[in-house]
């Protein structure tokens, strides 16, 4: 089904990029791909702030 | 004027019983589920709440033991802050920023559905402690040491459930931040995002910044206990001040993590009911992002008395003062917005205003405990738990019930009751204030907080909030029945809902179908 969305969201206006596609985002998987491995990256930041913490802590900071 | 285009499929078949709901990879059925959560917990702590304001309803000890009342007040804090807002404003990212965003799905589903199936799991371990031998925890919800490590068969019990609920966020926010990253609608740039996906894009970040943070500090509490380390024990070169240190480098962003979202969804529901455009909408997203950074550096105000050079005391008194800036620049915004409008009064408008006024009163008694000098005065009184509590409550909590308000006729295909909100509104509204107000006066008073008893010239104030805390509580009740009688039935909403609404979210039916946008639409 075809659905013409009619919007005066404000912030829809003002922006002057806002013809720009985005790379890859009308291509879901592409998209799920690179999400999964910025998923990992910041699981990565998650475990490396726990025991940067712990280490910080017992070595006396 | 846009326009855009959307290709609608509807797909409605789905798994059906509990099936669905336990194997669910759906943002919907999951914000739903969060939902429904945070509302149990949300009676849960309540009900902790009201006995608590029982036993202070008189001095002496009436109901309960004082080792069960700190453990009343330790557990509630937990499960409201844990279990209840967090959740809630996990359930309606859920709902909401695909939708917004145009979105089929969040980006990781399965992730998705991890991240809510451990919340139950760790409140079962946490409320369960309740009937250990040596009682629920009671040292707190900060769980300072030495104190925390006098608890009973609880303590492990307590770190585990903590450490689930961080897992369950960190994954939460992480599947927030891949979603606005990669998961936006074709010409959907990030400052044509509509303000609750910015507020939440940026509590994401805060909370994988700061809960590793509180999981690292419980950490470091369980080796001290079991496994013979002197992180924060002083007879073997430890420092317990530390562990307040990285608490509060975990708590006071946390505290941000439960209002950010919270001005996100004010800054939804008042150009709606103003049917103007938000105003400062630019400055409005740096105002949030000028908030988190600034909550990583204030941590310290939470430990004034415990004793820090002068310097620090000044930097951290001018550093929370500073917090006041964006803060103030939210709220202009918020009133601009409504300047010269055309307003109408339904009930998430009036959560919304709500929300603004009292919110304010709490922020205002912040900036009076910010100044290092006179929280010396304050400290560990009722003006602080007056304090947060106009924060999290008619702040936090305000906002959530507007959100659902303002939502639940796109999710349930279904009008709530208008009257029955407006009351649901009133009385929660007098209840609060006659609830909390008072707790300013005991406070400067010097009434001490966490105590199930106090002196007689408290009794009248106490007896007002408490007065006012079972008010608030049966109301809530109401709530409660208004969400489900809308759930079952009602007059049939339209796509559109709120003549002044807008976004991709009005574009759907109502209730949205199983799959939206399952092909991009386009924003141009």
């Amino acid at each position: 089904m075809d659905v013409v969305l009619t919007t005066s969201l404000p912030q829809f206006q003002h922006s002057a990029g806002n013809q720009v596609k985005l790379a890859g985002m009308n291509d879901e998987t592409a998209q799920r791909k690179r999400a999964r491995w910025m998923a990992a990256l910041l699981g990565l930041v998650a475990v490396a702030v726990y025991f940067g913490f712990i280490w910080a802590t017992a070595s006396g900071f | 004027m846009s326009t855009a285009t959307a290709h609608e499929e509807h797909h409605e078949e789905h798994p059906s019983g509990l099936a669905r709901w336990v194997f669910t990879t759906n943002h919907k059925d999951i914000g739903t589920l969060y939902l429904l959560f945070a509302l149990l917990m949300f009676m849960v702590g309540g009900a902790m709440a009201m006995i608590i304001r029982a036993e202070l309803f008189e001095p002496g000890l009436q109901f309960v033991e004082p080792q069960f009342f700190n453990s009343m007040t330790t557990m509630h804090a937990l499960v409201m802050i844990f279990g209840a807002v967090m959740p809630a404003f996990v359930g309606l990212a859920n709902w909401l920023i695909p939708i917004m965003l145009g979105a089929p799905d969040m980006a990781l589903p399965r992730m998705n559905n991890w991240s809510f199936w451990i919340l139950p799991f760790a409140f079962a371990i946490l409320l369960s402690t309740l009937f250990m031998e040596g009682g629920a925890p009671a040292g707190g919800w900060t769980m300072y040491p030495p104190l925390v490590l006098q608890t009973g068969n609880a303590f492990p019990f307590l770190i585990f459930a903590v450490h689930l609920m961080g897992i369950s966020s960190i994954m939460g926010a992480i599947n927030v931040i891949v979603t606005i990253v990669n998961m936006r609608a074709p010409g959907m740039t990030m400052m044509k995002m509509p303000l609750f996906v910015w507020t939440w894009l940026i509590t994401a970040y805060l909370l994988i910044a700061t809960m590793p943070v509180l999981a690292g500090s419980v950490t470091m509490l369980l080796t001290d206990r079991f496994f013979d380390t002197s992180f924060f024990d002083a007879a073997g070169g430890g420092d317990p001040v530390m562990f307040q240190h990285i608490f509060w480098f975990f708590g006071h962003p946390e505290v941000y993590i439960l209002i950010l979202p919270a001005f996100g969804i004010v800054s939804q529901i008042i150009p709606t009911f103003a049917r103007k455009p938000l105003f400062g909408y630019s400055s409005m997203v740096y105002a949030t992002a000028s908030i988190a950074f600034l909550s990583f550096i204030v941590w310290a105000h939470h430990m004034f008395t415990v004793g820090m050079p002068l310097t620090g005391e000044l930097f951290f008194m001018y550093a929370t003062m500073l917090i006041a800036v964006p803060t103030g620049v939210k709220v202009f915004n918020w009133v601009s917005t409504m300047w010269k409008g055309s307003m109408t009064f339904e009930t998430p408008m009036l959560f919304a205003l709500g929300f603004v006024i009292m919110f304010t009163i709490g922020g205002f008694s912040g900036l009076m405990l910010a100044i290092a000098p006179v929280d010396f005065q304050y400290h560990d009184t009722y003006f602080v738990v007056a304090h947060f509590h106009y924060v999290l409550v008619t702040g936090a909590v305000f906002a959530i019930m507007g959100a659902a308000y303002y939502w639940m006729p796109k999710w349930t295909g279904h009008m709530y009751d208008e009257k029955l909100g407006k009351l649901h509104f009133w009385l929660s509204t007098i209840s609060v204030n006659v609830l909390f107000f008072p707790q300013h006066f005991l406070g400067l008073a010097g009434m001490p907080r966490r105590i199930p008893d106090y002196s007689t010239q408290f009794t009248e104030f106490n007896q007002m909030s408490s007065i006012g805390g079972f008010a608030f509580g049966l109301t809530q009740l109401l709530f409660v029945y208004i969400v489900f009688k809308t759930i079952r039935g009602g007059e049939k909403a339209s796509e559109q809902v709120w003549e002044g609404a807008h976004g991709l979210e009005w574009t759907l039916s109502s209730p949205p179908p199983y799959h939206s946008f399952s092909t991009a639409p386009e924003i141009k």
